[in-house]
């Protein structure tokens, strides 16, 4: 039968859809058979069909070093990423596992160290995190949780295995193109999301909005929520515009708060009103000026001492970045066996601590088949990759290591697992990852996807938005066809 | 809703009107100009008092020696070193706009954006300079979209009411700088050597109002009948009195009526000037001197629109409100916001 | 010895400020040899709102708002100090750094947990530069930790030339080193980040510095400036504070305000303001010695 498929070449990588050529993985049967009947044409006009929903809808990131702040759409490749059920438990269960552990390192690093005094969890690694907060030592958050809403970053590898690349705790975004990218879907393959066993994820607002309202001083009944958002010229303003609306909360900045008698209030026509919850997309380094060392407008002068007392909660925590930083990473293991005693069940990417001294020589000794990171650095900056680098580029890597080990760590070269991506005409194989979100409330909920994102260049293995990557919708099915 | 909300909402509708009076006023003393014959070869006495209806004078000679029509017409269209011009008004509406995009509708959002991105295109410099009735009627054509849309796009909650508040207060203060502009001319009618017509019937070109007010009087291009048409009577919606009414509807519905005690200030001050004006005769009004009675309105909406600013958005902030000073919106004059560390 | 402490900070706006709020170290703190006995802040014009509270050193904090239009902002701290005289140890007779060193390596026990905290890099003090080379002439193998600090502290004071016009609060240390150039902040910075090369704690103090009119002149009032220095700590002792500016251990002429691990945990006071323009500051310090 001939078929959209027909030429499609899986190559020598963990393909998400088929396992050889014209042999489609049996979760993805259901659309094989109803997508891979279109002509390219009739596909091509599907997908131009989603274009125009994102545009109109305004699904729009800002694009910096542009003063006419142009808004760009994120680019959205209708052919849904399918994970089918036994293999979604197995990744649901990883990363509530994790927020766990993530969450009692917090709060033991905040407050008693017993990771660090029984010699797990080297001292320099957290006072030494451009992200710890000394200021939080021994300050009571609610219900001891410190991250409430994190996105993990997985890949799978060569042979389908899934892999924690990164814990995303501090202010995690695009859970509103998930929840966009769904409803695209939902407009130009209503018939498919019908027939086959798709979970649903538009619960997240809600889902979101209670777990926020989980923090609430226990006296508030009804609390207030806000959003708060470091403005119209950050790239993310749509998401935060779009998740308040989804939650039904006002969207604020720093400007319409105040502080009294270590209160919040947000200043409205009708007088001040107290805020008893913030979903802040604000970075510590800018939530208050008078505390944190970047002086910025963007935050509240006073919030961190509003917080301390208890009058106001955030989410998430300040501080919490210190278990985002890629030297702490390479321990969560560690941690989810010491705190949990259990053994991870999804593992993390090896890791090479430049910290350790014998790892820090064969950092240098296998440069070029590693991919070197700086721990506090992110969205590719401060990065070596081994393999296409030249010899110049590594003596100068070699360099800066040994100057300041604790600053890197090394991986190997993953092969990340790919899918049929329309390019035209046809379909080709690209890289992707995957970004669940997982919530921390009253109890940990995992939304059944998240998003897949997509490095759209052939060859390239960077799926981040600013640097030419684009999204998929994630179907997580009910069952294992 | 947000006070810096409510106090976007209000300056970008401010400003829109703003802009569309400002265009009527450079229209129809261009038509003025062409009828005037032998009065138009002194410019300066017609172009002269627009300066001083938009409040520009000092500015504008800081720039110019000389009042010319070119001049003038440069200076409030498209000078962008004159924070009041069409252009600043279009851009200072738009980035209140902005700033509350996710509260008004796309619609709104892209007329004034669309508007702005005209303006500061080469076709508009272009435009003005070659064709300035068209550019300023595209202006004219781009405000009455923006009140279409708001009109029938706006929730009628907090945002309208706010966005009425900012309209009408602007569209009060220009008519009476409108009025103004006449003070100083004589209320006689023809023959008497001393009446301008052709300044009278301008007045009502500016206003929008000369069709009304045809059908309006039997007695054609009487001074007295104008100033009445334009001030206490509320029948035509750019007179004073029509403004206040509306500001009013939209005050009760932001902070209600109630006991005098707990009666918000703004109410009170507007409820004072609704009943002055309701119940004033025009006999008062020349007794008074037209000049004097319109300063007297002036200083009162000032103060109604301080009070507004302070009751909505400043309020618990003990700041003084200095003009139209305020720290939440965006103005042309805004100065940076900076940080300092010692 | 007994002082009062007057500490003026004038902040002017070439136009007005909407609104500012600031964070004021001032406050002396209380030490083994230093007590604060009275202290005060007064304001022009009065604060809408003004709370207090500790920091994570244990500084006193104070927070204070303008919320109406100002151009000029005034803040005065008056302080009575009480000192009595540092006990030092013999420098000779401490352990060996290396030794104290040692102590700071995992797993660090319990009762060192707050030095340890100024072991590691801090927000101003993350470069990496030769800085191990820079101290080990003083950091000879089995020398007296407080006599290898000593040591160090008298090199920077040779080595370098006190020049208020060669940095600013936002020179970085590397290039203090290449310039050999700086004022007290980049002194005290330099033996901190230097100690802490060698794996040892070394935290900041900010406090103010008795002057000595020259012998039969009278003091002149509010030529006094902000002082800063450094404390390395000795097991066993505790912290000893030295002054690598004026290449001596602190004494009944050094009054310590507020402690961290570099300049940037103790500004004494840091602000942030909507709209003023330009704007001047103009810092006034009197230190006046009340006698003993």
């Amino acid at each position: 039968m001939s078929s959209l498929f027909n030429d499609y070449q899986p190559g020598s990588f963990f393909d998400e859809m088929f396992s050889a050529p014209d042999s489609a993985r049996s979760h993805y049967a259901g659309i094989t058979g109803s997508i891979g009947t279109l002509s390219p044409a009739e596909y091509a006009a599907r997908q131009r069909t989603a274009d125009t929903v994102f545009l109109r809808q305004g699904v729009t990131f800002t694009v910096y070093g542009d003063d006419q702040g142009t808004e760009r759409i994120f680019p959205f490749d209708l052919m849904p990423r399918i994970i089918p059920h036994k293999e979604w438990e197995r990744v649901e269960s990883g990363l509530i596992q994790r927020i766990t552990a993530l969450n009692l390192f917090l709060n033991d690093v905040y407050h008693e160290q017993k990771i660090i005094t029984d010699g797990i969890v080297p001292r320099e690694l957290v006072e030494s995190a451009s992200h710890f907060r000394p200021e939080f030592k021994g300050v009571k958050v609610p219900h001891g949780i410190y991250i409430h809403i994190c996105g993990t970053d997985l890949v799978r590898d060569g042979k389908g295995e899934y892999f924690v690349l990164e814990d995303n705790g501090r202010c995690p975004s695009g859970a509103s193109y998930m929840l966009e990218n769904r409803n695209a879907m939902k407009r130009t393959f209503p018939g498919l999301l019908q027939s086959l066993p798709v979970r649903p994820v538009d619960a997240y607002g809600s889902m979101l909005r209670e777990t926020l309202a989980h923090l609430a001083p226990l006296s508030v009944i009804d609390p207030n929520i806000v959003v708060l958002t470091p403005g119209v010229f950050n790239s993310a303003y749509f998401e935060h515009c779009y998740l308040a609306k989804q939650m039904g909360v006002p969207i604020v900045e720093g400007r319409d708060l105040v502080l009294k008698n270590d209160r919040i209030f947000m200043r409205t026509a009708k007088g001040l009103q107290q805020v008893h919850v913030i979903y802040r997309r604000i970075d510590d380094d800018f939530l208050d000026p008078l505390v944190f060392r970047k002086d910025s407008l963007l935050g509240v002068p006073g919030l961190v001492k509003a917080y301390q007392s208890g009058h106001v909660a955030l989410a998430n925590s300040i501080g919490t970045g210190v278990a985002d930083d890629k030297a702490v990473y390479a321990l969560v293991p560690k941690m989810i066996k010491y705190y949990l005693d259990q053994d991870p069940i999804l593992p993390n990417v090896t890791t090479y601590l430049g910290v350790d001294p014998k790892e820090c020589e064969y950092i240098l000794a296998n440069l070029p088949n590693l991919v070197v990171k700086a721990v506090n650095e992110s969205g590719g900056y401060g990065m070596l990759m081994g393999p296409h680098s030249t010899k110049e580029e590594q003596t100068e890597f070699a360099e800066r290591i040994r100057a300041n080990p604790r600053n890197y760590i090394a991986q190997p070269v993953l092969q990340l697992s790919r899918h049929p991506v329309f390019q035209g005409d046809h379909f080709e194989g690209r890289h992707i990852d995957l970004r669940p979100y997982v919530l921390y409330g009253d109890r940990i909920q995992v939304v059944p996807g998240g998003l897949t994102r997509v490095a759209l260049k052939k060859g390239s293995l960077v799926v981040n938005s600013s640097q030419g990557g684009g999204s998929k919708d994630t179907w997580v099915l009910w069952d294992d066809e | 809703m947000l006070s810096r909300v409510a106090d976007s909402i209000y300056w970008m509708a401010r400003y829109m009107e703003r802009a569309e009076n400002l265009s009527r006023l450079l229209l129809s003393t261009q038509d003025l100009l062409l009828d005037a014959g032998e009065e138009a070869a002194d410019e300066s006495q017609f172009w002269g008092p627009i300066l001083m209806t938009t409040g520009d004078e000092e500015r504008y000679d800081k720039v110019h020696t000389t009042i010319e029509g070119e001049l003038v017409a440069l200076f409030l269209a498209l000078r962008t070193d004159n924070p009041n011009s069409i252009l600043n008004c279009v851009r200072a509406a738009r980035e209140n706009a902005r700033t509350v995009r996710d509260q008004i509708s796309d619609e709104l959002w892209e007329c004034i954006n669309g508007l702005r991105l005209f303006l500061e295109s080469p076709e508009a410099a272009a435009l003005h300079q070659n064709q300035r009735a068209a550019f300023y009627e595209k202006v004219l054509v781009a405000s009455y979209q923006f009140q279409g849309i708001a009109a029938s796009t706006t929730p009628r909650d907090e945002s309208w009411h706010f966005l009425r508040l900012g309209l009408c207060l602007e569209r009060a203060d220009k008519t009476t700088r409108l009025i103004d502009t006449c003070s100083a001319i004589s209320l006689d009618m023809p023959p008497n050597p001393l009446a301008r017509p052709l300044r009278w019937a301008a007045l009502l070109r500016s206003s929008s109002a000369w069709h009304a007010f045809q059908a309006y009087s039997s007695n054609k291009l009487n001074p007295v009948d104008i100033v009445e048409y334009l001030l206490p009577n509320d029948t035509f919606p750019r007179s004073f009195a029509w403004c206040i009414e509306a500001m009013h509807t939209a005050l009760i519905a932001l902070c209600g009526n109630g006991r005098l005690e707990e009666m918000k200030v703004p109410v009170r001050l507007l409820g004072r000037l609704r009943a002055d004006i309701a119940y004033i005769t025009m006999d008062e009004v020349l007794k008074e001197g037209l000049h004097e009675f319109i300063d007297r309105l002036q200083s009162k909406l000032n103060d109604i629109g301080a009070s507004i600013l302070q009751t909505f958005v400043l309020y618990g902030d003990s700041a003084p409100v200095i003009g139209e000073a305020s720290f939440l919106a965006y103005h042309p004059k805004v100065e940076a916001n900076m940080q300092i560390q010692q | 010895m007994n002082y009062r402490i007057t500490h003026r900070t004038t902040y002017e706006y070439s136009s007005r400020v909407a609104v500012s709020h600031h964070a004021a170290r001032l406050r002396p703190r209380d030490t083994e040899t230093q007590r604060c006995q009275d202290f005060s802040l007064s304001f022009d014009p009065e604060p809408d709102l003004l709370t207090e509270h500790t920091d994570s050193f244990g500084n006193r904090v104070s927070c204070f708002s303008i919320q109406k239009l100002h151009a000029f902002f005034e803040v005065t701290s008056l302080s009575y100090v009480k000192l009595s005289p540092v006990l030092q140890p013999d420098p000779a007779q401490t352990p060996p750094w290396e030794q104290v060193a040692a102590l700071f390596r995992d797993p660090v026990p319990f009762d060192l947990l707050d030095p340890c905290q100024f072991v590691f890099r801090s927000p101003l003090l993350v470069h990496e530069m030769p800085l191990r080379e820079f101290a080990l002439p003083s950091f000879k193998p089995g020398r007296a930790v407080l006599a290898a600090t000593a040591d160090l502290c008298a090199r920077i004071h040779l080595e370098f030339v006190f020049d208020p016009k060669a940095t600013t609060i936002s020179t970085p240390l590397a290039e203090v080193l290449e310039k050999k150039r700086g004022v007290c902040q980049d002194f005290a910075h330099l033996a901190i980040a230097s100690l802490r090369a060698m794996g040892l704690p070394a935290r900041y103090v900010s406090g103010y510095l008795r002057t000595h009119p020259p012998a039969g002149k009278p003091r002149l009032v509010g030529v006094d400036a902000s002082h800063a220095w450094a404390a390395c700590f000795v097991p066993g002792f505790g912290w000893v504070d030295f002054d690598p500016t004026n290449d001596c251990f602190t004494s009944l002429d050094h009054i310590t305000v507020a402690i961290g691990r570099d300049f940037s945990d103790v500004s004494p006071v840091r602000g942030i303001i909507t709209g003023g323009g330009k704007h001047s500051v103009e810092v006034g310090v009197d230190v006046e010695p009340l006698g003993a």
